[in-house]
């Protein structure tokens, strides 16, 4: 993607890189809608404060300008600094529980936007996917679910093809 | 750098990823490009809403604008830097408001001695409020050194 230190991963059958993939699907409004109709019991149900679709949609349109620009702005700098940068930006996935907990303090955040991403040897993110996450685990849909698959997927095939070794440090990762 | 780094870059593709083209555009184009996104949203709600009760759908609104699906299919995506005329058309064949604008007057009431404006001062237009003569009385003299 940039500088040496996050890469993407890109699927057969797929003509873009997961990182283009997503944040293009973020900023279309007829993905977008079909998405949040699709899901609207999610918004309804309140994990979250907004609960109408359209309301969902323009909140989904600000998180993804503020990530991009965020990811952006990381691109411009330098290599030690953009491996800072991503050690801010992507957090231990299993530590979603304390996140989930915190969220639910500052509701505010209204951010239901993932990528993911393994975290190899401590100074590479591959991203493996993301998604719009409602609910409070990623068990509870198909399409949450389907992301966790990819990043186990992921590991696998970079264990499988000997791109990292076993003794490799491999971290679930989010935004 | 590690082997893992190693074997990573050299398991990547030589061909970057547009991703940061299309980021770059986005925020290039960020000043109207969120507006034509919430326009398209509204299309999109509007079409989903009309669709059940007069069978309106994104050919159809193409067809009553006299425009081609693909153009519907740009403005949907939230891709055009819509002119006016086009929203205009929009607003009109789905019967919504797109855009509103705000009319901009501002009325305040000031109460004044000669009641024939009725109260009412319209910042927009010159009104005739009211008038009082002053009698200055006959020693006035104009200054002198002016020019007004």
């Amino acid at each position: 993607m940039f500088g040496e230190n996050l890469f993407a991963f890109k699927y057969s059958g797929q003509s873009d890189d997961e990182l283009r993939r997503l944040f293009n699907l973020w900023a279309d409004p007829e993905y977008l809608e079909d998405f949040f109709e699709n899901n609207k019991s999610d918004l309804i149900n309140g994990y979250y404060d907004i609960h109408t679709v359209e309301g969902a949609i323009f909140e989904t349109y600000d998180h993804a300008v503020y990530l991009e620009n965020r990811l952006l702005l990381l691109s411009e700098q330098s290599s030690s600094e953009q491996l800072k940068g991503l050690e801010e930006i992507f957090k231990p996935l299993h530590n979603s529980q304390t996140k989930i907990l915190q969220l639910n303090k500052c509701k505010a955040q209204q951010n239901w936007l993932r990528l993911y991403a393994l975290r190899v040897d401590k100074n590479v993110y591959i991203i493996t996917g993301g998604t719009i996450k409602l609910t409070r685990t990623m068990q509870e849909r198909a399409h949450t679910m389907q992301e966790l698959e990819k990043i186990s997927q992921c590991r696998e095939f970079l264990l499988s093809k000997g791109i990292v070794g076993v003794e490799s440090l491999i971290e679930e990762t989010e935004i | 750098m590690t082997k893992s780094l190693d074997n990573i870059k050299q398991m990547a593709s030589q061909e970057p990823s547009n991703w940061i083209d299309d980021a770059k555009r986005r925020q290039t184009n960020k000043t109207w490009a969120k507006r034509s996104f919430q326009i398209a949203v509204r299309i999109l709600r509007e079409i989903r809403k009309q669709k059940p009760q007069n069978g309106m759908t994104q050919k159809r609104l193409a067809v009553e604008m006299g425009v081609s699906p693909q153009y519907i299919n740009k403005v949907i995506k939230g891709e055009e830097n819509l002119t006016l005329e086009t929203i205009a058309k929009i607003e009109d064949v789905l019967g919504v408001t797109l855009i509103e604008i705000l009319k901009g007057e501002n009325s305040i009431n000031v109460p004044v001695e000669n009641q024939s404006s009725g109260g009412y001062i319209n910042r927009n237009r010159s009104v005739h409020i009211a008038e009082k003569t002053i009698d200055i009385g006959s020693t006035y003299a104009k200054p002198t050194g002016t020019n007004g």
